[in-house]
This record gives structure tokens, sequence and C-alpha cells, in this order.
């Protein structure tokens, strides 16, 4: 993630792998390294906004901390906004993009709430208009359900069935905009384990396929190592050797984190190796480790300044 | 009659391992189980050891079980064909139906259109007459309650009618205006040739659905009655338990019945105290090295120290969840899958119950 001027980071990666988080923490990263930052969210969701603390994600940006702000798209929005940019229609047509006829177009058209959005985020970053606020990084928090790149290829999809008009036109702005790389980096977020890292390589592999190589690969909730020398065998022996419950109960959780720590060291092997096959460049992969209190980002944040912000995203 | 159990909860908390467990745990019963998974990322698969598996059951292979177990991968592009198909009134146009790109979009990219097909899927199985026990995964999504909704929703919007003003507005009087305003509108936002090509595609969808909406009724009944059981999925890591409450306030008020919460990822209490360990930490043995038996230790003190505050903090989880749902929390612990995935499976049944 070298790159100064790369604009959007799509974050993704699995349900539960603590996505939303981590973005949040890039934004308060990247804020703390002098950048003026915005985390993006889709469909009026609000996991980002709730982490930094927001009680109300609007669509209209917010400020949630120093040089971060915050916003959620709906596709009802992105409409009125597609419909005024785009076309130059009058602000008093705005009555009938938000009726309720318009709202189940919105709906029943397979893949326009995808469109829409994703080209607000276009215009957000590459064309804002006079006046309009602009920000040094946008970090886009990209659920990955289903094959991984749902949201990402629905521009793709958009251009092949629409074959031509706006929603054509539109789908082409995104999809070069997501596939330059000099603007866009994919952060793909993973857990220490077998199955999300082999899920993680599935996306990565996806991702370069379809677009470039990750940026960075976040490995989150790592766990403190057990260290697994002469002095540990040697406590495990000792504790073993003894008869009372609390000895025998301390010498079953060293063996479990034993086993615990070899598992979380093969899974970032597995993920090493295998980022090598995705792409000979070097992928940034970082881990963070498992908060007691998730609420409490800074180590985190710490992590993620030293590691991706200074020199620049 | 066929006992139904729908798994439901948010992306990421080990639903679909779940659904395969409680299918484990139905043919330890003796029950001939089928489960219907619906993640795209074949996790099912992979965690039952089967090859990739799309939208026909196949027979998988437990030791010493009475039962027997399937398992499929809901494919939705080819249930949507099958929906077709079946409500289609001509073979022609569910052929004109199955090419044309509005509807190839629609199984993939229309927001709900998964969790349709999940439904359909699902009443095929529970009628079929093969299976005793008909469990199912829900598509990852943002809430619990999409699932419930979302099917229906997306059967009424695949009704021509709804969007019938858009594509040929009233001509007279005040609606006239509105609706020739509107429309115009439409047409200078998707351009006139995406307007033509969803008109006819509309126009195409709408003759399933009659078909659609009686088949919704015959799911509807299906989902709504005293064999078909909802068991919500969390993860004791991330419990979410406002959309639980959520998830709950909307099971009671649609009357369906409620079984209980499957607590993914608990920890068990430690056997003993963690005090009462630490009491017992070992003296130093001669020969080892001084700094690296203190990082050792501390390294234990740690992993006692977090074991114990897991332990609590899920034990909480289940006891909050249980009083909000008045119903069963069953707290199911983390399992080393490098045994073997079937293992895995066996040792997490033996933490569910069976309906």
């Amino acid at each position: 993630m070298s790159r100064l001027h790369r604009k959007l980071l799509v974050v993704t990666g699995k349900g539960g792998v603590g996505r939303s988080t981590l973005c949040a923490a890039l934004g308060l990263a990247a804020a703390r390294a002098g950048k003026r930052a915005i985390c993006v969210e889709l469909s009026g969701q609000h996991a980002v906004a709730k982490t930094l603390g927001l009680p109300h994600a609007t669509y209209e940006p917010q400020r949630v901390a120093p040089g971060l702000d915050h916003r959620t798209f709906t596709a009802a929005d992105c409409l009125a906004d597609f419909a005024q940019r785009k076309l130059h229609l009058p602000a008093v047509s705005n009555w009938l993009i938000t009726s309720k006829p318009m709202a189940t177009f919105l709906d029943a058209v397979p893949g326009l709430h995808d469109l829409l959005q994703l080209g607000k985020l276009e215009n957000m970053i590459a064309e804002p208009l006079p006046g309009e606020p602009t920000w040094d990084l946008t970090i886009l928090d990209a659920h990955a359900t289903g094959h991984g790149l749902t949201l990402l290829a629905a521009a793709r999809a958009m251009r092949e069935t629409a074959r031509v008009g706006p929603f054509y036109e539109l789908a082409g702005i995104i999809e070069r905009f997501l596939s330059d790389p000099e603007v866009t980096g994919f952060v793909v977020v993973t857990l220490p384990e077998a199955l999300p890292v082999h899920e993680a390589l599935e996306l990565s592999n996806a991702l370069a396929v379809d677009h470039a190589a990750p940026a960075a690969v976040l490995v989150n909730r790592c766990a403190r190592e057990w260290p697994d020398d002469a002095a540990a065998d040697a406590l495990r022996d000792a504790l073993a050797a003894r008869p009372e419950p609390a000895a025998q109960a301390l010498a079953a959780l060293a063996d479990e984190e034993s086993t615990r720590s070899g598992h979380q060291r093969d899974a970032r092997e597995v993920l090493r190796l295998g980022l090598e096959k995705v792409t000979p460049l070097r992928v940034h992969t970082v881990e963070l480790p498992d908060l007691t209190d998730p609420t409490k980002l800074d180590p985190i944040v710490d992590i993620l300044v030293k590691t991706l912000m200074v020199g620049g995203v | 009659m066929t006992t139904l159990v729908v798994c439901c909860g948010l992306g990421g908390v080990g639903k679909t391992t779940t659904a395969a467990a409680l299918g484990v745990a139905y043919a330890r019963a003796g029950k001939r189980v089928v489960v219907m998974t619906i993640d795209p990322a074949r996790r099912l698969a992979d965690a039952l050891g089967t090859e990739a598996i799309g939208n026909l059951p196949v027979r998988v292979t437990l030791p010493d079980v009475s039962g027997t177990l399937d398992a499929l991968m809901l494919d939705r592009d080819a249930t949507w064909a099958e929906v077709i198909r079946r409500h289609a009134p001509s073979a022609e146009l569910a052929d004109r139906l199955i090419a044309n790109p509005w509807s190839r979009a629609v199984s993939s990219r229309l927001s709900g259109a998964h969790e349709l097909m999940a439904t359909e899927k699902l009443h095929a199985l529970a009628t079929d007459g093969r299976w005793d026990v008909v469990v199912v995964d829900t598509p990852p999504s943002f809430h619990a309650l999409d699932f419930l909704h979302a099917p229906d929703r997306v059967r009424r919007l695949l009704d021509r009618r709804l969007l019938g003003a858009l594509f040929e507005p009233a001509s007279k009087g005040l609606v006239g205006i509105a609706t020739r305003g509107l429309a115009s509108l439409v047409r200078r936002v998707a351009g006139e040739a995406v307007m033509d090509d969803l008109s006819e595609f509309f126009g195409m969808v709408s003759a399933l659905s009659t078909g659609l909406r009686e088949r919704g009724a015959a799911v509807a009944t299906l989902l709504h009655s005293r064999e078909c059981h909802y068991i919500l999925v969390a993860s004791a890591a991330a419990p979410r338990e406002e959309e639980v409450s959520e998830f709950l306030a909307a099971l009671r008020e649609d009357g369906r019945s409620f079984s209980g919460s499957v607590l993914t990822r608990a920890t068990a209490p430690l056997r003993v105290p963690v005090n009462a360990m630490l009491a017992e930490l070992p003296t130093r043995p001669k020969g080892v090295d001084a700094a690296g038996w203190a990082h050792a230790l501390s390294a234990l003190v740690e992993a006692a120290a977090t074991h114990e505050r897991r332990a609590a903090r899920d034990a909480a989880t289940a006891t909050r969840m249980a009083r909000m749902s008045g119903a069963p929390v069953w707290p199911v612990p983390e399992v080393d899958t490098e045994a073997g995935a079937i293992t895995a499976l066996g040792l997490i049944a033996a933490s569910l119950p069976t309906l």
C-alpha cells in the first residue's frame, strides 16, 4: 500500500471476522496519520457507525473523530443524486424520485441498488461537484456475502445486462474506477484459523482475477503465541506430574494453548504461501491482536498507523 | 409429517456448521434427514468432506448412526430455472425467460431473491416424502429477519402490475399527469432501451405471478406450522443481542414457533477456579532457563485469566438470551476441526437438541 495517492480502500471479508470494526480502526488510523478520511457503509448499514460511537448513521457525512467522517448510503439517496448529477434534472423532480412507485422500481430491477451506490461512491471520490466536501481517503465497508465479490461484480453484471443507456455508462465508469489500482485498493480481513484463511485466499484470488490482488490482508484476533520452547515444555511436564486437580487443569490449559497456537501458526503459514501464489507482488499482511474490549480500538489503530498509514496508503 | 428446522442468524456465526451438526444429531437419533445449506462458499461441503454439491442431495457417510444424512447446497440459478419451469404457462415462455438477461440477473442480483429460492427449495424438500427431517441453513444477511420477510416481498415485486404505471401510464386526469411524469422520468433515468427490455421482462415474469403466489401461500403454511422449528444461531464472540430480540419479536408477531438459541464458540467454564490454579504454579526445575520459565508462566497465567473472563462473559450471555427469549440456549464449544470435519460435527452434535 505504498501508493500515496490511493483514494479508496474497499474492506472486504466474510461475516464474523471483524470487518466493520477494522473499517472503523482504519478510518481512525488514517485520521491519526493526518489524512481527511471517511468511512462509508452501504444499504443503510451502521455497524461501523456503531463502533465509532455514532448513534445514528446518515447519508449526510457526520464528523465522528478529528479528521474522520462517516456516512451510509441508501439506494434511494443515491438515485436522487444520480438523477440530479447525471441527468441534470431539476430539484423539483425530487418528489417523483422519492415517490413510492420509484422505490418499487428501485427494488424490482436486479442489481440497481448496488449500481447506484457504487456510482455515488465514484462520484464522491473522483468527480466531486464544486462546493462538495472531499476526503483524502475513503474506507468502504464492503460485505462479502455469497461469492465474495457480489457487490464489486455488480458493475460488470449491470453492463452486460443493460447493454446501453445511463446504467450501462455508469457501470462502465464504476468498473474502470474499481479496477484502477492507483485509485482503489482492496483490503481483505480474516482470522488466523484454517477456514477463514481458506476463504480469504479464495477471495484474494477472485480479486486478483477480477480487479487487482489485495493491497493488504488484515489478520484479526491473533492470540498470544504459546512459547513452545524447552521452558514451556518443562512447565507442562511439571504440571502434568502433579496429581492436584488445579495442576491438572493448568496442564490441560497449557496443552490447549499449545495446540491453538500451533493452529494459528499453521494458518498464517498457509496464508503466506497462498498469497505468494495469488500475486508476485508483496501483499502487506498485518497481524492484529485479540482485543479484550472491542470498543477500545487504540492498540489496533496504533498498529495500522505504523504498518499501513506511514508513507501513505 | 416432516419436521422442519430453520437455522437463522447473522453471517459468520457458524450457522452452516450448526445446521450440519443438527443433521448429524438427527441421523444419530435414527431419522432420515436432509440438510440444505445456502452459503455459496461451500462451507457445508467442506465441513461434510463432500465434493462440491449443488441442488441435489448427496448421501453423507457417517460412522455408527441408525438414520441417514443427505446434504445439498442451494444453487440459486438452477432453483430459479426450476421455479420458472414450474410456473410458466408454456415451455416456450419458460425458455425465453430463462434466456432473458434481466431474468438471469434475478437469482443473483435481486435483493431477497436468495431467500425466495431458499424457501422454494425448502418446500420441495419438505414435500418430497423421502425425509423425516429437513434442516435448513439460511442465506447470509445483515438481519436474521430477512429470511422471514424477503420471499414475499420478492414475489410481489415480480408482478408487473406493481410497475405497470411506469411502463404504461394512465392517459387521463390527474393520475395520468402524475404517472406520465413519473414514467418519463424513469425513462430518462434508465434509458429507452433498458425500459423496453425491462417492460418485456416484467411482462413475461408476470405470467408466473399466480403460480408464485399460490406457492407462496403453501410455503407460508409450511413455515407457520407446528412442525417448523426456528433456531437462532448467535456467536458468543459477538452475540448482537439487539438483533436477537428483534428477531424474536418478529417470530412471535408472526406466530412462528421459536425453539431456542445456539450460542456458538462458547467458552466452557474452567473446572477449577483460576485462583486455585495459580496457587499450584510449580517452581522452576533445575536447568530450566529463568527468562524462558518466566515467559511460559506469564503466558499460562494470561491464558487462564482470558479463559475465565470469556467463560464468565459467555455464561452471562447465555443467561440473558434465555431470559429474553423464554427458550433454551444451547452453548456449543469451539471444536478442533483438525481431527476431521465429521468428528468435529459429531462433537458439536452432542451439544445440540433434536426437536
